[in-house]
C-alpha cells in the first residue's frame, strides 16, 4: 500500500512535470539562480553550480528515469517471455541452446557488459533503454521457461492439442495466459532495477547527455564536487527519489507476488 | 490363428480399425512395452468397452488413436479412421481430423479445461479452430445447443471452470467433445472421479448422445458392471494385450479368459452375504510392462495355470460366447477336456 502511494505520487510527479516546474530551468542558459545557493524559498533545494533549481532538475529528471525503467523492462520482459516460453515449450535441442544462451547473458557481469555496449551504442536515450533491455531479460527467461514447463504438461492443453490446436494457439491461448501472472509480477522486480541501473549508467557518463536524468543529476553533482563543497541539497534530492521509486517498485512487486503466488500467502 | 485371421477379415469398412497396435515408451532401462500388438474395430454407432487393470495400456491406446502420445513414444501398427491411417498421415490432416472426425472426452473433467477460461469460450475454441470463418454469435448459438443437448442451461456458458460442480464440468466436457459432430467419440475414464449418482447419469447422457447422434463410442474403464450397461462389446485388456473380446453381456456372464473372471467376480453382488465373506477379485499385481513373464503373461496370477502355460503365448480363441479369448484353456489339443464355458 505504501508503496502504491509513492509510486503514484511519483507517476503525478512525472506527468505532470511541466506545470510543476519550468522546462527552461533545465538548460544552463536559462538558469536563473545563484552558484549552488543552499535551499530558500525561491528554490527550495537549492541550486547546482549552473545555478539550476535541483527541485526543477529533479521532478524532470524524474520523467526520464521512470520512462527508461519502463520501457527497459518492457523490452527485456518481450524478450524473456519469448525465449521462456520457446524454450519450454518446444524442448529438445531448441531448449537447449535458448537456455545455454540465456545462462550466458546471466554469468557474464552486468555492469561491464552494460559498459561496453553503451560505450559501443552511443549515448542516447534509445541507446539505455535497449542496452538495460538486452542485460536484464535471462532471469525473467529463466523463470517463464520453469512455468512453461508446468503449464504445457496440464491437462487443458493436452486436450486443445487433441481438439487440433496447433502451437501458435497453444501458445497464445492456453499457455501465455497462465504465464503472464509471473511476468506481470516479474516485471514490477525488474522495473526496480532498470531504475537502478539506469542510474548507474548515467551516473558513468554513459546516459543521453542532452537529457536530465536522476542518474544524471548525481554525475554532475559529483563531478560538480558537491560533496567536498558542502552541497548537500544538489546530492540528496535525487538520491533520495531513487531510493523512494526503487523501495516503492519492490514492495509492490513483493505485495503481487503474494497474491499471485498462493504458497507465499500467510508465511 | 485362424481366428485371428477371420477378425481381420470381418472389419473392412468400420469407422475405425486398429490393427496391430504396439506402444513402446522409452525409459533409462531400456524400452517399455505398454501396448503389444493390439487390434479391434468399431462400427459406426456401435460401443465398444475397454476394460483392464491400471497400467494395462487402456489410455495409451486412447491417446495413441489421435496421435496424442508424447513425440519419444514408438508407435507401430495402424490406426484407421474412416479408412485413413492416423499415424502416418501428415501434421495438418491430423489437425484437421482431431476432434473432427474423432473426439476425446478426457479422464480428469477437473484439469481438463483452462481455469482462465470460461467454459463457452473453450467450447468454442474447437469450433473456431475447425471452422475458421465462425463468427461470435454462431459460435455463442452452437454453444448454447451444445450445453443444452448435455442437460446444461445455456447461460452456463459464461461461468469459469471453478463455477461448475464435477458433473457438470464433464457434461461441458462431453458438449466440447460433441462440438464438431464426430463420428468417433473417445471417453477414457469419464466418469472415474465422480460419485456414483452423476456418475449413473453421464453415463445414461453418453448413451442417449451415443443413439441420437448415431456415434461410434470407445469406452474406456476398469469398472467391468459400467461397460455392460452400456456397451455392445467388451474388450478386456491384460499387460498391454487384449484377452478376450466379444459381446458385452456374455463376458460378463461367461467370461472365458480367467482375467475376465477375476474381474467380473471382483464386483460385489448387492445383498448377497456370501459375498461379503468372501469376496472375489484377483490375487496379486499387474505385472510389471518390462519384465512381463514368459508365456502367457497371466500365469503367474491365473487361477487355472497349467503345464503349457509359462512356455506358450496364447493366440486368440473363438470362445463360446460367440468372441475370442487368449486362454490356452480354450485350446482343444492342449486341454482337450474341453473349455469351461
Amino acid at each position: 500500500m505504501a508503496g502504491l502511494i509513492i509510486l503514484g505520487f511519483f507517476l503525478i510527479v512525472a506527468l505532470a512535470a511541466p506545470l510543476l516546474a519550468d522546462s527552461r530551468g533545465l538548460s544552463p542558459v536559462g538558469a536563473t539562480g545563484g552558484v549552488l545557493d543552499p535551499p530558500s524559498l525561491d528554490y527550495p533545494m537549492g541550486t547546482d553550480d549552473l545555478g539550476r533549481s535541483v527541485l526543477t532538475l529533479t521532478i524532470w529528471g524524474s520523467r526520464i528515469s521512470l520512462m527508461v525503467g519502463f520501457f527497459a523492462t518492457a523490452l527485456s520482459m518481450v524478450i524473456g517471455a519469448v525465449i521462456g516460453i520457446a524454450a519450454g515449450y518446444y524442448g529438445g535441442w531448441r531448449e537447449t541452446a535458448m537456455m545455454r544462451f540465456t545462462d550466458w547473458f546471466l554469468v557474464i557481469p552486468f555492469l561491464p557488459l552494460a559498459i561496453v555496449l553503451a560505450s559501443i551504442l552511443g549515448r542516447s536515450l534509445f541507446n539505455i533503454i535497449l542496452v538495460i533491455g538486452i542485460t536484464s531479460w535471462p532471469g525473467t527467461a529463466r523463470l517463464v521457461r520453469a512455468q512453461t514447463l508446468s503449464v504445457k504438461e496440464r491437462p487443458y492443453v493436452e486436450r486443445a492439442r487433441a481438439l487440433g490446436a496447433g502451437d501458435w494457439h497453444l501458445i497464445t491461448r492456453h499457455i501465455l495466459p497462465n504465464v503472464f501472472p509471473l511476468i506481470f509480477a516479474n516485471t514490477i522486480l525488474v522495473v526496480a532495477i532498470a531504475i537502478l541501473s539506469e542510474t548507474t549508467l548515467s551516473f558513468l557518463g554513459l546516459g543521453d547527455p542532452l537529457r536530465i536524468s536522476w542518474g544524471t543529476i548525481l554525475e554532475f553533482a559529483f563531478n560538480g564536487g558537491a560533496a567536498s563543497r558542502g552541497a548537500w541539497w544538489w546530492l540528496l534530492p535525487p538520491g533520495v527519489a531513487i531510493v523512494l521509486v526503487v523501495l516503492a517498485f519492490t514492495m509492490c512487486g513483493y505485495a503481487l507476488d503474494e497474491i499471485l503466488n498462493p504458497r507465499l500467502r500467510r508465511r | 490363428m485362424i481366428a485371428a485371421e477371420e477378425r481381420v477379415q470381418a472389419s473392412v469398412g468400420s469407422l475405425l480399425s486398429v490393427r496391430d497396435l504396439s506402444v513402446e515408451y522409452p525409459s533409462q532401462a531400456g524400452p517399455v512395452p505398454a501396448v503389444r500388438g493390439v487390434t479391434f474395430d468399431v462400427a459406426e454407432g456401435e460401443i465398444l468397452g475397454l476394460a483392464g487393470e491400471s497400467g494395462c495400456g487402456k489410455s495409451t491406446i486412447a491417446h495413441a488413436l489421435l496421435r496424442l502420445l508424447p513425440p519419444d513414444a514408438r508407435v507401430t501398427g495402424q490406426v484407421l479412421l474412416n479408412g485413413e491411417d492416423v499415424l502416418t498421415m501428415k501434421f495438418g490432416r491430423l489437425r484437421a481430423v482431431r476432434w473432427d472426425e474423432a473426439s476425446i472426452v478426457f479422464q480428469g473433467a477437473m484439469h481438463s479445461m483452462n481455469p482462465v477460461q470460461r467454459v463457452g469460450d473453450q467450447i468454442v475454441e474447437a469450433v473456431r479452430l475447425h471452422r475458421p470463418g465462425t463468427n461470435d454469435r454462431q459460435g455463442q448459438a452452437q454453444v448454447g445447443e451444445l450445453l443444452e443437448r448435455v442437460g446444461l442451461p445455456a447461460r452456463r456458458a459464461r461461468d469459469y471452470p471453478h463455477e461448475l460442480s464435477g458433473g457438470q464440468r464433464q457434461r461441458a466436457m462431453i458438449a466440447m467433445a460433441l462440438a464438431c459432430d464426430p463420428k468417433l467419440l473417445i471417453a477414457d475414464e469419464p466418469t472415474t472421479a465422480l460419485d456414483v449418482m452423476v456418475q449413473a447419469q453421464v453415463l445414461s447422457l453418453l448413451k442417449e448422445l451415443q443413439r441420437e447422434l448415431k456415434l461410434g463410442l470407445i469406452f474406456i474403464t476398469h469398472d467391468l458392471s459400467v461397460l455392460v450397461e452400456l456397451c455392445d462389446r467388451i474388450a478386456v485388456m491384460y499387460a498391454g494385450r487384449i484377452v478376450e473380446e466379444g459381446p458385452a453381456e456374455a463376458i460378463f456372464e461367461r467370461p472365458a479368459h480367467p482375467y475376465s473372471w477375476g474381474l467380473s467376480g471382483s464386483f460385489p453382488r448387492i445383498g448377497d452375504p456370501e459375498y461379503r465373506r468372501a469376496p472375489g477379485g484377483l490375487p496379486g499385481d499387474p505385472p510389471d510392462p518390462q519384465r512381463l513373464p514368459t508365456g502367457c503373461p497371466f500365469h503367474p496370477r491365473c487361477p487355472r495355470a497349467f503345464e503349457p502355460c509359462p512356455d506358450t503365448d496364447p493366440p486368440m480363441y473363438p470362445a463360446v460366447h460367440g468372441g475370442f479369448a487368449a486362454c490356452l484353456l480354450l485350446d482343444s489339443k492342449l486341454n482337450p477336456e474341453g473349455a469351461r464355458a
